[in-house]
């Protein structure tokens, strides 16, 4: 629960805002390569902390973040042509680089030197892992580029994608650390009753503050085999991992075939809307991921190209869908794909939700510390301290894990190894 | 006895907001009562207003600060000047307080 005056400062994301603020400290993920695949390609519409902006990629393959707006009339550079290393407003011709500099004024007289007085904003880009990332935020701070073990795992070895969510970055995150809510959300299969998150529905957590923002183990005891324990890694502002490793339906607790690592990144558009992008890398170098497979996982998800994306199909305009007779016989929810049940929760909150109205119980530990690391980040930006998670070298060597131990055992000891980055 | 939060703390907040007196607030870590403007609801409630929403049961008396009824309500009354707390205020002390 926090009051509203805390609630207010940690999802108010726009220009200077005090999390604004912090949010600009660090690279922040605004589009996939390949929707800026190719040299001249089509910009595409960005927004990121409540600034619209254009990306585009250049004749020489620079990627590019611009104001969206023509500093001339304010027509939407959206509808430019992209050619020869700039995009031109197709109003009136006016043309600008990946810098924002003006580099054609074509409805000003030839001698005319206006267009050394115009520019548009521009932010650095740079490309890692199949993600552009944008750095918002003043120049003699920018950071080094991400260091997440994700990023330098081989091409075969990893997915991303996108999704639009249509509410506040905070509780979709919220969502994202809460280990509780997949024993109800994401029961899949109502006769499973071995499952390990069936088996233990109120899990406990211990929670640890870190030098890059927190990681936390959510321990469940499951009977004669012991604990089930998922140890979750936060790095500020928005990063999440988590660890799939062991199969945990019908009791197994076999290790997975393809051992992963999952995660999002959830990127405030503004204060309404979310840009998730949506991680996955295999964690054993002899075992990329097989044709089909990430295609799959994404289907299970309820994302690809019949689910949601930056296009979505399942809003609250139609229930997210819900099938009542699904949610009778077969699933909790009766909503079809595991991350469209938390954009259903999530975004049935409303565009922000009001946290001054909760009840907060011991299983949200961790939700409870994400909102003070923010808050906090907020202070230490004021004392001139940097925010955590803003230094790559804090966060470079960490994985998230999950692990079957027996019961008693200290995790911090059984999964030591485990929560060491190999990429 | 003033009312303090024990080491059960989940650190949810949800303290501050019904306590009468804003007594309560984040410490480090845990949240904290300022014994100094504790009324233990003394003047506004028959029960603690903090202990009723507590989900862990964490705020409890606090031995080290034993303090009267009369004391109480006479911190209440130094607190809020403005407010009239007759002889049939509501307090725990009192018959179906608790």
């Amino acid at each position: 629960m926090l009051t509203k005056k805390e609630n207010q400062l940690v999802t108010e994301v726009g220009p200077a805002t005090p999390l604004g603020e912090v949010m600009r400290r660090y690279w922040l993920p605004a589009c996939l390569t390949e929707e800026i695949p190719k040299p001249d390609c089509p910009p595409i519409r960005v927004k990121l902390l409540g600034e619209e902006l254009v990306a585009f990629r250049n004749s020489d393959g620079r990627t590019g973040l611009l104001e969206e707006y023509c500093p001339h009339r304010l027509a939407s550079m959206f509808l430019g042509r992209n050619e020869e290393n700039g995009l031109r407003c197709v109003y009136h011709g006016w043309k600008f680089d990946v810098d924002g500099n003006c580099t054609d004024m074509p409805n000003e007289p030839l001698e005319s030197r206006f267009k050394e007085k115009v520019s548009m904003k521009s932010y650095p880009t740079l490309e890692l892992a199949g993600v552009v990332w944008a750095y918002l935020g003043p120049k003699e701070k920018m950071p080094e580029p991400p260091g997440m073990e994700w990023l330098r795992a081989p091409a075969a070895h990893r997915n991303v994608t996108v999704t639009h969510e249509f509410c506040n970055y905070l509780q979709a995150i919220e969502g994202g650390i809460d280990t509780v809510h997949s024993s109800f959300l994401h029961n899949n299969d109502l006769s499973d009753m071995a499952h390990f998150k069936r088996v233990a529905q109120a899990p406990h957590l211990e929670v640890e503050r870190t030098p890059y923002g927190f990681r936390y183990a959510g321990i469940r005891d499951i009977g004669e085999k012991g604990q089930y324990i998922r140890i979750y890694q936060f790095v500020l502002p928005f990063h999440q991992f988590r660890s799939a490793q062991v199969t945990y339906e019908q009791g197994k607790g076999s290790r997975k075939a393809i051992p992963q690592i999952r995660g999002h990144m959830w990127v405030p558009m503004d204060d309404e809307n979310t840009l998730i992008f949506n991680w996955i890398f295999a964690i054993e170098e002899d075992k990329p991921f097989p044709q089909g497979f990430a295609e799959k996982y994404e289907a299970g998800a309820g994302r690809g190209p019949q689910g949601e994306t930056r296009v979505r199909h399942r809003t609250r305009s139609n229930d997210w869908l819900i099938d009542r007779e699904v949610q009778r016989c077969k699933t909790y929810t009766g909503i079809q794909g595991v991350n469209t049940q938390d954009l259903a929760v999530q975004e049935s909150m409303g565009p922000i939700e009001d946290r001054s109205r909760e009840h907060l119980g011991t299983t949200d530990k961790a939700i409870i510390e994400l909102r003070y690391l923010l808050l906090d980040s907020i202070d230490d930006m004021k004392k001139g301290i940097e925010p955590r998670g803003v230094d790559p070298k804090t966060y470079r060597t960490i994985r998230s894990g999950d692990i079957v131990v027996p019961s008693g055992t200290q995790w911090r000891d059984a999964a030591k190894e485990m929560l060491v980055a190999r990429w | 006895m003033a009312t303090k939060i024990n080491e059960d703390c989940i650190r949810c907040g949800a303290c501050r907001a019904p306590c009468p007196n804003e007594a309560i607030s984040r410490g480090d870590p845990l949240f904290v009562i300022d014994p100094l403007l504790c009324t233990e609801c003394v003047g506004f409630d028959d029960k603690q207003a903090c202990a009723e929403v507590c989900p862990v049961d964490g705020c409890v008396p606090d031995p080290d600060h034993v303090e009267t009824e009369d004391v109480l309500i006479e911190r209440a009354r130094a607190l809020h000047p403005d407010m009239d707390f007759d002889e049939n205020y509501k307090s725990r002390f009192r018959k179906g307080g608790k």
